[in-house]
């Protein structure tokens, strides 16, 4: 149990770096910022991660009409963050004294892990508020008034966690030493737990239920359902295929894969996925999806399709090649201009694929 | 082209020699292709150069910025030349650098840069820099690759044996080619002998912020100084200049200035000189000169005459000047890294004269002395002979070093750059340029410790390198890989100007110093508005000033009336950008200079005097966003006796 006290003290300490190091930190860039662009934010504030940063993002924001970036006493919880830490850093530590001393059950380390985990999650969800609203928020008189494909306008949120391409910036937001040391805490104030409720049982030879365990599969999986890792949408006239640069506007061509780790490629034509597949060094593949010929804008499994090599239906990439859903599509095609009919495993052999 | 002209009765020989260098160049083809020159020159995209070159501009009267080994040019940085790209010697900031005593002079022949050093070091804070025309010495920073001081030298003609700094930047020196009287007066020019003087300056370099002030000027016979260099590591504390025309004559000096078998180089103990002022010694003299300091903080340089300066006669000092006979006119007068040998190039000559600097010690320990000149004690030619290079070429220059214990020396003549031993004096090598060499430039080559590693020759002549362009071309440099026992020649290309002399580093020395904006917190300017609430028109008498700032895209106001014909409008704008690269243009129709380009957290004022009613437009003359062509504004000018109030605004 006095272990056990003392990783719970450790644990809930480890709070306070989130007042030296920055808890997260959005970076921009761009073909033009070779030195990216960065957002350091701190529990009590942004910063620039160079001096200018802030005042140089918010310049070439306002092109698209968004907000300046908040100043501390813009935002409550620039002022009501840095208390709620400080707090549960000194809830904590009193918890793991009263543990040392023997006044209490471990039950109070998960009781603190579980409204630390509340808190937290209640912060992210504000957090993602926030960039919702300052990345749709926008100035009727923008400069810049762009729209998506379908009309409606288009919106600047930075990722919560993740790359996303906006426009020609790419955002990366990822946590940073403060957020890394919060994460670290709670993970050794839940251990803490752990080792306290084992020593005890040893001590009582007592069974027990195990609600932490339950939490951290809660907390876990929080995590995983926030990564997206499906197809996406391809923006017609607006996305460029992934290997030749190219805007993919044809509906009928267009490839995409997505990476077990959920990352999408876009494509313009089904010729340059393949050629992309060819010296493929990045994670594994999971979806492998083309175009169906029959269903201009819908995307179907690659593997699975039927394809077509015909002179009379030219593809964007030269390659003269079609996918179709069914083969029964693929037939009536072939029927009236002919060509060559192959399979996915076929065609990994004439491109020299082997994933 | 000062040395064609004395060259000229030499010039059969050199034919000879071009015809039977064709030979070797046919050879040194065949080498090129087995090796892989192109590899050692190539800088992939994106990818930076090993090392900065700082080229004078000559009569551009600028200083250009290149990468070795890629040739590539970053930067012109004016100096001496109004420059219409920047506005420097047309914004009311940089007007007064380019003041002197003869008033405004908008253009100098820049010759020698030379990078400030501590220890005998390149240490990278500052370049200096001589105009030949009208003397007068900048200081350039390393920080902000700017021109921010300039000193004019009195008592001085072609500034020319200028301007080398000491090896802790305790000075930087400036000899004068051509003397003159002084004072100057009204005298027949024929009575040159022995009325002319040559002025040596010695001007002091603050050692935090780099002022300089003449220290003082040691006032030698009348004899063309032409090149110098400082003692270094055991030498330090002397000063080297060759000198021709010994025989003081003032009129065919081709002929007349050749008669005599050996000149001097004039060895000085500036050490001594030093102690003599600062105990009283010398004379002061009147004399104007203007010196011109711009300020980073005030974004303005402000000119001061000054109209007293100290001189010193050589032969009140006893000890501190000797004449060390060199023959054959010398012009190059180098020193190598170790200040034991002191290189004097008689452009007359086929041979290299070296001379040491212990048995010039050791010579005058024990006063051995040739006579004197003008009570100046002149040493032995043997006596103080270390060697001689017998190089088989024709016309020495310069000579460089790699800090290998080899030196380098360019024949103008017989076009080519030969490789030599020090102290041996035997020749190990020698590579043809394209065409007739003048200076030659290793980084870190006028310090204790050259960057041996490529060697830059600047040449005269360009003729057939490059597609033709009429009648005038650029001058021609060329690159050679001196890592090895043999030069390799590996580039050419061409400069900007005259290159005259040059000055490298490595390229670590700098980039980390070098400054990517200015802050608008610590922008000092009189005229700053530091938010664009602050912008706004004042009028005293017909004199208007416009406090006007910019910011991606737009100037703050951009729409003003109430100015008038015959009015002076004053234009002061500040960028309030604080990213890096990105500048904001200004220019006026009609406007009688040139446009400004102001810096992020710069100010810069553009003067304008309308002369017609109507409505003007200005507008940004730089690409600064995507909406670069919106960026502009009109100027309402009524007639003289209007009575229209001054308005301004923006989007009202």
């Amino acid at each position: 149990m006095k272990k056990a006290s003392i990783l719970m003290i450790i644990g809930s300490m480890m709070l306070l770096g989130l007042f030296i190091f920055p808890m997260w930190n959005i970076r921009l860039g761009a073909p033009q910022y070779p030195d990216p662009l960065g957002i350091d934010i701190h529990v009590n504030g942004l910063k620039g991660e160079s001096e200018f940063d802030i005042q140089n993002i918010d310049g070439l924001n306002h092109y698209i009409g968004m907000k300046t970036l908040p100043k501390p006493e813009e935002m409550w919880e620039f002022s009501v963050f840095p208390k709620v830490v400080l707090a549960m850093a000194a809830l904590g530590v009193l918890i793991g004294v009263l543990g040392y001393l023997g006044k209490i059950r471990p039950i109070w380390f998960f009781i603190w892990f579980l409204l630390m985990g509340t808190l937290g999650a209640l912060g992210i969800y504000d957090f993602n508020l926030w960039l919702v609203a300052y990345g749709t928020d926008l100035d009727p008189n923008a400069i810049l008034k762009l729209v998506n494909p379908d009309g409606t306008p288009m919106q600047y949120n930075p990722p919560l966690i993740g790359h996303k391409k906006l426009l020609n910036f790419d955002a990366f937001s990822y946590p940073r030493m403060g957020g890394i040391l919060l994460g670290i805490g709670m993970m050794l104030t839940a251990v803490a737990y752990f080792i306290g409720k084992k020593s005890q049982s040893k001590n009582n030879s007592r069974a027990m239920k195990n609600p932490g365990i339950a939490l951290m599969i809660f907390l876990v999986s929080l995590f995983v359902t926030s990564c997206h890792s499906g197809p996406e949408p391809i923006h017609y006239g607006e996305d460029a295929c992934d290997f030749c640069r190219m805007t993919i506007v044809d509906k009928q061509h267009a490839a995409q894969v997505v990476t077990e780790k959920g990352r999408v490629y876009k494509y313009d034509a089904i010729e340059c996925m393949l050629n992309d597949l060819k010296d493929w060094d990045r994670p594994a593949i999971k979806y492998h999806l083309v175009a169906d010929y029959q269903n201009p804008g819908q995307l179907t499994d690659a593997l699975k399709a039927s394809y077509l090599i015909t002179d009379k239906i030219p593809s964007p990439m030269g390659a003269y090649l079609t996918a179709f859903a069914t083969t029964q599509s693929r037939a009536k095609i072939h029927d009236s201009v002919g060509g060559q009919t192959l399979e996915w495993p076929l065609l990994q052999n004439k491109f020299e694929i082997s994933n | 082209m000062k040395t064609i002209s004395i060259l000229f009765n030499v010039f059969v020989i050199g034919a000879l020699l071009l015809i039977t260098s064709c030979g070797q160049s046919g050879s040194n083809g065949k080498s090129a292709l087995s090796s892989n020159m192109a590899e050692k020159v190539y800088i992939a995209p994106g990818e930076r150069d090993a090392q900065y070159a700082f080229l004078s501009g000559g009569y551009s009267g600028n200083l250009t910025v290149y990468g070795l080994p890629s040739g590539r040019m970053f930067k012109e940085i004016p100096v001496f030349s109004q420059f219409p790209t920047s506005g420097y010697g047309y914004s009311e900031e940089t007007k007064p650098m380019l003041n002197t005593s003869f008033g405004f002079v908008p253009w100098d022949d820049l010759h020698h840069p030379d990078i400030s050093q501590t220890n005998g070091e390149l240490d990278g804070r500052w370049i200096f820099a001589n105009g030949n025309n009208t003397p007068r010495i900048a200081r350039i920073s390393l920080s902000t690759f700017e021109t921010e001081e300039i000193i004019e030298v009195p008592n001085s003609a072609g500034n020319h044996s200028s301007s080398f700094i000491t090896e802790n930047t305790e000075y930087v020196v400036a000899g004068t080619r051509f003397s003159v009287p002084v004072p100057q007066r009204d005298m027949p020019i024929s009575e040159y002998k022995s009325n002319f003087k040559g002025a040596l300056t010695f001007i002091s370099v603050e050692p935090e912020h780099g002022h300089m002030d003449i220290k003082f000027q040691l006032l030698m016979p009348g004899f063309n100084y032409d090149l110098s260099h400082p003692g270094r590591d055991k030498s330090h504390g002397w000063f080297f200049f060759s000198t021709y025309n010994t025989e003081e004559a003032n009129t065919l000096l081709e002929v007349n200035a050749s008669q005599n078998d050996k000149d001097f180089i004039a060895a000085v103990n500036w050490k001594m000189i030093e102690a003599y002022v600062n105990n009283g010694g010398g004379k002061k003299m009147p004399a104007r000169y203007a010196h011109n300091v711009y300020d980073e903080s005030t974004h303005t340089a402000t000119s001061t005459m000054k109209t007293e300066v100290l001189t010193v006669d050589p032969s009140e000092v006893p000890g501190a000047v000797y004449l060390l006979p060199t023959p054959k006119s010398p012009h190059g007068c180098d020193v190598d890294p170790t200040g034991q040998y002191i290189i004097g190039s008689g452009k007359l000559s086929a041979d290299l004269t070296v001379h040491s600097f212990d048995k010039m010690l050791a010579a005058i320990e024990a006063k051995k002395f040739d006579g004197d000149a003008y009570g100046i004690p002149i040493l032995n030619y043997q006596d103080v002979l270390a060697g001689t290079v017998s190089s088989g070429g024709l016309g020495p220059l310069h000579t460089e070093f790699d800090g290998r214990g080899n030196a380098y020396t360019t024949f103008f003549i017989s076009s080519e750059v030969v490789k030599w031993k020090l102290g041996t004096w035997e020749v190990i090598d020698r590579k043809p340029t394209y065409y007739s060499v003048g200076h030659l430039m290793i980084p870190g080559g006028n310090s204790r410790k050259p960057h041996g590693k490529y060697l830059v020759a600047m040449n005269k002549i360009t003729k057939d390198r490059y597609l033709p362009t009429g009648p005038e071309m650029e001058h021609s440099a060329q690159i050679y890989d001196i890592t090895g026992e043999k030069m390799e020649l590996l580039y050419d290309f061409p400069t900007h100007g005259e290159p005259h002399y040059a000055a490298g580093c490595d390229a670590e020395l700098l980039v980390n110093n070098s400054r990517k904006i200015y802050r608008l917190d610590e922008n000092n300017h009189p005229y700053a508005i530091k938010s664009p609430a602050e912008a706004r028109v004042e009028r005293t008498g017909n004199e208007v000033h416009i406090y006007m700032s910019t910011i991606r895209s737009h100037f703050t106001p951009d729409n003003i009336e109430g100015i008038k014909v015959g009015d002076k409008v004053y234009f002061h704008i500040t960028n309030h950008e604080q990213d890096f690269d990105v500048p904001h243009g200004f220019s006026m129709i009609g406007q009688g200079t040139s446009e400004i380009l102001i810096m992020p957290g710069q100010t810069k004022t553009s003067l304008w005097e309308p002369k017609r009613v109507g409505v003007w437009p200005f507008y940004c003359t730089d690409f600064c966003s995507a909406l670069h062509q919106e960026m502009q504004g009109y100027v309402r000018v009524s007639p003289a006796d209007s009575n229209l109030e001054l308005s301004w605004s923006l989007d009202d």
